[in-house]
């Protein structure tokens, strides 16, 4: 499209400072415009995006003007379509069927399923209406598809996980950064400006199946990419780790005065030499030295500039995703880097709020202040402030899967019968969850599927209500970065009549239910109750709020009150958001008033780690692991690798982006990448459709063929949904401490799919993954009343759910 | 967890704690957690004082990329914490097969349910003068120049049967490279060393080799064969690898054979060797560091002196089972299907299957062989074998013929032969090309299908394209085509920079607020730059009034 202009903000232009809509760099953007219509959008000037947008954040707005918006709660005809209702009798008709279901069958029979992208507001109102409202143990969230993995496995060393314990900015000084599945150049574009300086002097390190442009920008300015077997980044990193301890380039004195549990870590990694690592990863042993000497070299041992080792989705969406993130933590110890200025370990989070949206009480064993729910002070704590007995918490639920592998299930031996009803918010499992085919039918099982959201996206699409909530530019919130600085989302433009926000939700249906007044409709309120049921917490918020963010701080948890804080939030933000929308980049420009109220109060925490890990005994503790194979290895009759990932043109399952005219131009449709050999000898030619088959379905998508994968590799964008959705592929298996399924890796077979089929819904589905106008199938039954509107492809969920 | 158990625990006693045994034990122990499992009783029973280490490493001590400090396999507190009745230092001098009884050389006795014989190979010591006077040496004639114990079965053995060091009854300066005392002396002897002789021209001699050359010793390899690894490398690659090497500062003296060790004062001096090629001929050498490559034999002494079936080595069927029902045997004293290839990988694999048979974890498996891979660790030299990778290319297919493709790049020091049946590849052997040996061993071992045109295995990705980040010119840009992408993060084209500079934007900023270029990871902003020049150089028009 032509677009508008790219306009960089100063700082003085007049407008709503914000950020954007989609991922955890949370890019600082500046929204001038007095409706939806006319809103523009200029980049600003931020630590994290230094004035950098990509493509999605200059198109964002494109989203508050989707054509099938939502703009009315619907509730399903017995049997039939979604009608429009008003709000009261939506919310009725909720709390009814949720009080007759747990009459029925007690608080468990409802579950919950948030999302990383709500803000931390919405996420905590969620935990709340959960856990002390329908006091149901059944939470989760699909953070736990992200983050959980990294998560597991900084807790168990640190004692503590953000996902980077250091400022963005940090990563630039670095003589190497070994980046292991993560793609940045193209799913956070602007946060390369990070890594530009450090691949310019020859640093940058990429494990990666695919030649992508991150990896690209690595050899090209002389780093490495080691283009490592799709489930081998454990042993790859083993043998790292092994060269590091054979070739004396640890740092003894840091293991020593610093950590615990080397000698364990140096037995486990004995065996893994690195002509070993070669036949299980296919990265030459040579190379194996080389990155490990690079890396070391960095290191501040070696008299380096320092060194960080980063690990991103390809490394975590495993059944061994902890252990694996554990590795790339003990090499990191092993070199000293972690607590270290200029140094450390992290994983580049993935979501809007994948940092604040597990902390603050959405994960099934977690209450807010990132507190273990089987902890007793920390119940006590947070009853006290939700006004109930401690006793009357439920106790932990079960990972996102499991949860909603149970959903509408029969009690089965040792297992009481799953959820029958269900509310999502800000997620869209039947494009996102593994094995998306069997959670579609999961959730056809329930008895009542509650979906809040912005569109009709397809899990919406199957729900019996459907409540419209209010998006980015039209709320106020704060969200907490893949750097743990928590940031203002501001309010730039009134939402669509009709539209409430999760808030205002949540407080209806507690009000229903017999919890009136609990949760607040006040972002900035609800933000206040955050904090002191986060005080003490490893994730502390209570010095933090809004005026304090509005104002300009750069705060980063954990930051604790100091007993200069305002009571309340709630006076002070009418004031600060009248002076707010100017700046909020370091705290440099801070008024002298606010600087001499900051000075009183914790300044928060850029850097973790650098005096003590959160350990007991403050040491970080180093974890053995061993690799082991994936779950769904390869097989005579599916002999690929499937591996899923993200584009630069969308965002997750796709509903906002494929509302983008301009990304849908940019990228239509589905796609399979694979070799040029791989494609010849299947007989698969560039832009005729493919056909992919695991153990649990079938996908068909166009063919781009490219020598940036590896010949045993195929890659499937995970964005759509219809005969090209990817999860219909991806195997539910999950990892057995954080409960990460493994989306990274699964054995598929590949055809042409050319051939037509006596069958019809194959030549369906063939016809519409080639063509590149958009769908308008007419859909039958649950979606009828939406058909209009929905054009993107959400209709193919109906079509293809009737005909699977 | 309180297990209450009534049956009386299955008691396995594991002789022998090298990389084999202790790899048992730890796949036994790991089984603990497995519901299907039954509880054992473990006792092991070591040679070496020590807890087991990685052996495969200790080529990579003499060359300095292994720290022997951090060699050590067994968690031997673990071991203890897990009940596992460890006695190291322990030699057992006798099996009572009836009785099911272990004698050690204390005296005492240990009864067990299931005897596992992990007794590993002993390295062969040529019986040469200089060697064969060496008291408890050698007491069988024969010749001593073959790397390896399967065609000479007669090789005297560094028998004896004492526990410790047999390394440290050669001459001063002589070593074998079985054990880590063994890699220690060898190192500790490099710094008084002049002239260094490695007898067998093996994976192990070459990798020793390698590594007393990368301390900056001289080094000459007597070779038996007509070239280096004879045994794994037709005459093309190892043709080359003689080349590497003696680039490297190794001497490789092809069909040599030792004729003696030479003494001075209980200290080696030289060695005398004949054969050799014209150009290198063999005869008296000066040496003082000597390392013995030639080959290792089966531990059996134990097991023969019981009745077990005994051939090179103790002979088990695909249960690991000896000729008595209740003994078993793995790693490089066992023999299976005639194979005792004596390396790591099949040990390792024959240890997953016992242990799943004696937990009963998975009553069903078995041990059907391994596909053996021979990888030289030396820096610098890049050497794989594996699988059937004999095979004539000039074959007919159908007849038992393969198809074969081969590269042979001798001015490149590259060597490749993949070998291709039923679309599989089934044997590899590759020389100075990492990449391609790293990409085949994983195709032969995955067993996936090959490319349909074969000469794609020879170097793969070779014609690695750019992923897409940038276009991919270097230099200049005013070669791009208009419609060549030049901002990927906001999918701007060349023609598109073009026209906002007509539109008047004169700065890499001005173009991108027209156009975006250079907003997203800023990393095509140099070709913005760049293209901005050339345009001002072809069309150096002032800027247009207008610009909005």
């Amino acid at each position: 499209m032509t677009g508008s202009a790219a306009v960089v903000d100063s700082g003085t232009t007049a407008g709503v400072a914000t950020h954007c809509p989609y991922c955890a760099l949370q890019c600082a953007m500046t929204l001038t415009g007095h409706d939806a219509t006319g809103l523009q959008i200029s980049a600003r000037e931020f630590p994290t995006n230094r004035k950098g947008l990509c493509r999605k954040g200059w198109t964002a707005p494109e989203v508050l003007r989707a054509p099938d918006r939502l703009t009315t709660p619907l509730i399903r005809e017995p049997g039939g379509g979604l009608l429009p209702t008003d709000w009261d009798t939506a919310l009725d008709h909720v709390a009814e069927r949720v009080r007759i279901l747990v009459a029925e069958s007690g608080p468990q029979a409802v579950a919950v399923f948030g999302g990383g992208g709500l803000t931390n507001e919405k996420a905590y109102a969620l935990g709340v209406f959960a856990r002390a409202v329908l006091r149901t143990p059944y939470i989760d969230y699909n953070g736990r598809f992200c983050m959980s993995s990294a998560a597991a496995a900084g807790i168990r060393t640190f004692g503590l996980d953000r996902g980077l314990p250091f400022p963005l900015t940090d990563l630039a000084g670095a003589g190497a950064v070994l980046l292991i599945g993560s793609n940045p150049a193209q799913t956070m574009p602007p946060a390369v400006r990070h890594l530009a300086p450090v691949a310019a002097r020859g640093g940058l390190i990429v494990v990666d199946p695919r030649r992508t442009p991150t990896a690209a920008l690595a050899e090209d300015g002389g780093g490495l990419h080691l283009q490592a077997i799709p489930g081998t980044d454990l042993a790859l990193v083993l043998g790292l780790l092994h060269v590091v301890i054979h070739e004396s380039l640890a740092d003894a004195p840091y293991i020593a005065a610093r950590t615990t549990g080397f000698p364990a870590v140096q037995r486990s990694v004995a065996t893994w030499w690195p002509e070993r690592v070669e036949r299980v990863s296919g990265i030459p042993a040579e190379l194996v030295r080389a990155a490990a000497r690079r890396l070391a070299g960095a290191a501040p041992c070696a008299g380096g500039p320092g060194g960080y080792v980063i690990t991103g989705r390809g490394a975590e969406q495993h059944t061994k995703g902890t252990d694996t993130v554990s590795a790339c933590i003990d090499l990191a110890l092993a070199l000293g880097l972690p607590g270290r200025l200029g140094s450390g370990y992290g994983c580049l989070t993935g979501q809007g709020n994948g940092q604040g949206g597990r902390e603050h009480g959405q994960k099934a064993d977690q209450l807010p202040g990132y507190r273990r729910i089987d902890d007793p002070a920390a119940r006590a704590h947070v009853a006290a402030v939700w006004g109930m007995d401690p006793g009357d918490l439920p106790g932990p639920g079960v990972p996102a899967v499991e949860l909603l592998s149970r959903l509408g299930s029969p009690p089965a031996s040792g297992r009481p019968a799953g959820p029958r009803a269900l509310f999502v918010h800000g997620a869209n499992p039947v494009v996102s969850a593994p094995d998306a085919t069997a959670v579609e039918s999961r959730l056809r099982s329930l008895d009542l599927l509650v979906v809040c959201d912005v569109v009709p996206s397809e899990t919406a699409l199957l729900a019996d209500v459907v409540l419209p909530v209010t998006q980015w530019a039209e709320e106020d919130g704060t969200l907490t970065s893949l750097e743990g600085r928590v940031l203002r989302r501001r309010r730039a433009v009134a939402p669509p009549p009709g539209v409430r926000s999760d808030l205002e939700v949540l407080a209806g249906l507690a009000d229903r239910l017999g919890r009136p007044g609990l949760i607040d409709t006040e972002p900035a309120r609800v933000f206040a109750a955050l904090a002191r049921a986060s005080a003490g917490g490893p994730a502390d918020y209570s010095g933090i709020d809004y005026g304090r963010l509005d104002a300009g701080a750069a705060v980063f948890w954990p930051c604790p009150a100091t007993g200069n804080d305002p009571g309340t939030a709630g006076p002070r933000v009418a004031d600060a958001e009248a002076s707010a929308g100017t700046e909020e980049s370091a705290g440099t420009d801070l008024s002298a008033a606010a600087q001499h109220v900051a000075a009183q109060r914790h300044p928060g925490t850029p850097r973790l780690f650098l005096d003590r890990f959160a350990t007991p005994d403050g040491r970080a503790r180093f974890v053995a692991v061993d690799h082991r194979p994936v779950d769904d290895d390869l097989r005579p009759d599916a002999p690929l690798f499937l591996v899923t990932g993200r584009l630069p043109e969308h965002y997750q399952s796709g509903a906002q982006t494929r509302r983008v005219p301009e990304l849908v131009a940019a990228q239509p449709e589905p796609f399979v990448q694979l070799h040029p050999d791989t494609a010849a000898r299947l007989g698969v030619e560039d832009g005729r459709p493919v056909r992919l088959t695991s153990r649990r379905g079938v996908v068909v998508a166009v063919a781009r063929i490219s020598a940036a994968i590896r010949t045993d590799t195929v890659f499937l964008p995970f964005h759509w949904s219809g005969p090209g959705r990817a999860n219909t592929l991806t195997n539910p298996a999950t990892d057995p401490v954080s409960g990460m399924p493994e989306f990274k890796v699964c054995a598929v077979a590949a055809e042409p799919a050319d051939a037509v089929k006596p069958d019809g819904a194959a030549d369906c589905a063939v016809a519409a993954a080639t063509t590149r106008e958009p769908i308008a199938v007419a859909a039958s039954g649950k979606a009828a009343a939406l058909t209009d509107a929905a054009w993107t492809g959400a209709a193919w969920t109906a079509e293809a759910g009737s005909t699977s | 967890m309180t297990a209450v158990t009534t049956a009386p625990r299955l008691h396995v006693v594991v002789v022998g704690h090298g990389m084999a045994g202790s790899r048992l034990v730890d796949e036994l122990l790991a089984r603990r957690r497995s519901r299907a499992s039954r509880p054992l009783r473990i006792t092991v029973i070591g040679e070496e004082p020590y807890g087991a280490y990685n052996r495969v490493l200790l080529s990579e001590v003499v060359g300095g990329r292994a720290d022997v400090a951090a060699l050590q396999l067994s968690d031997l507190d673990g071991y203890r914490t897990a009940g596992v009745d460890l006695r190291l230092g322990g030699l057992v001098t006798g099996l009572d097969l009836l009785r099911h009884k272990v004698f050690l050389a204390d005296g005492s006795a240990v009864g067990y349910d299931r005897l596992v014989l992990a007794t590993g190979a002993r390295p062969v010591v040529p019986d040469v003068p200089g060697l064969s006077d060496v008291p408890g040496l050698s007491d069988v004639p024969g010749p001593s120049d073959v790397p390896g114990p399967s065609d000479v079965p007669a090789l005297a053995g560094a028998a004896g049967g004492v526990p410790g060091v047999p390394g440290g009854r050669l001459p001063g300066g002589v070593h074998l490279l079985r054990t880590v005392d063994d890699a220690r002396e060898i190192v500790a002897g490099v710094g008084n060393a002049r002239h260094a002789v490695v007898v067998g021209g093996g994976l192990l001699g070459l990798e020793a080799a390698r590594g007393l050359a990368s301390r900056g010793l001289p080094v000459t390899v007597l070779n038996a064969g007509a070239h280096p690894l004879h045994r794994q490398l037709d005459a093309a690659a190892g043709t080359l690898v003689g080349r590497r090497l003696a680039d490297l500062g190794v001497r490789v003296r092809d069909g040599a054979a030792l004729r003696a060790v030479l003494v001075e004062g209980d200290r080696v001096v030289a060695v005398e060797a004949t054969g050799g090629d014209g150009a290198a001929p063999a005869g008296r050498l000066p040496a003082d560091l000597v390392v013995l490559a030639c080959g290792a034999r089966p531990e059996t002494t134990l097991a023969r002196a019981a009745g077990l079936r005994v051939g090179r080595g103790v002979v088990v069927d695909d249960r690991l089972t000896t000729s008595d029902p209740s003994v078993h045997a793995l790693g490089d004293c066992a023999e299976h299907d005639g194979q005792s290839p004596g390396l790591l990988a099949p040990a390792w694999e024959q240890a997953r299957v016992l242990a799943d048979l004696l937990t009963g974890a998975d009553p069903q498996a078995r041990y059907r062989g391994c596909r053996l891979v021979f990888r030289l660790k030396a820096a610098g030299l890049d050497v794989l074998a594996a699988g059937e990778c004999d095979a004539d290319p000039w074959a007919p297919p159908g007849d038992g013929g393969c198809e074969v493709v081969q590269l042979v790049d001798p001015a490149a020091g590259r060597y490749v032969k993949a070998v291709v049946d039923g679309g599989r590849l089934v044997g590899v052997v590759c020389v100075g090309v990492p990449r391609t040996a790293a990409e085949l061993t994983v195709l032969l071992d995955r067993g996936t299908p090959v490319p349909a045109d074969r000469a794609t295995l020879l170097l793969p990705g070779a014609g690695t394209a750019v992923g897409g980040r940038g276009p991919a010119v270097d230099g200049d840009p005013t070669l791009l085509p208009d419609r060549v992408t030049v901002c990927h993060c906001n999918g701007v084209t060349k023609g598109q920079v073009v026209s906002a500079r007509e539109a008047g934007a004169r700065s890499v900023d001005a173009v991108a607020a027209r156009t975006r270029a250079g907003t997203g990871c800023g990393g095509c902003r140099d070709t913005v730059a760049g293209l901005l020049t050339w345009l001002e150089q072809s069309d150096p028009s002032p800027t247009p009034q207008a610009t909005p």
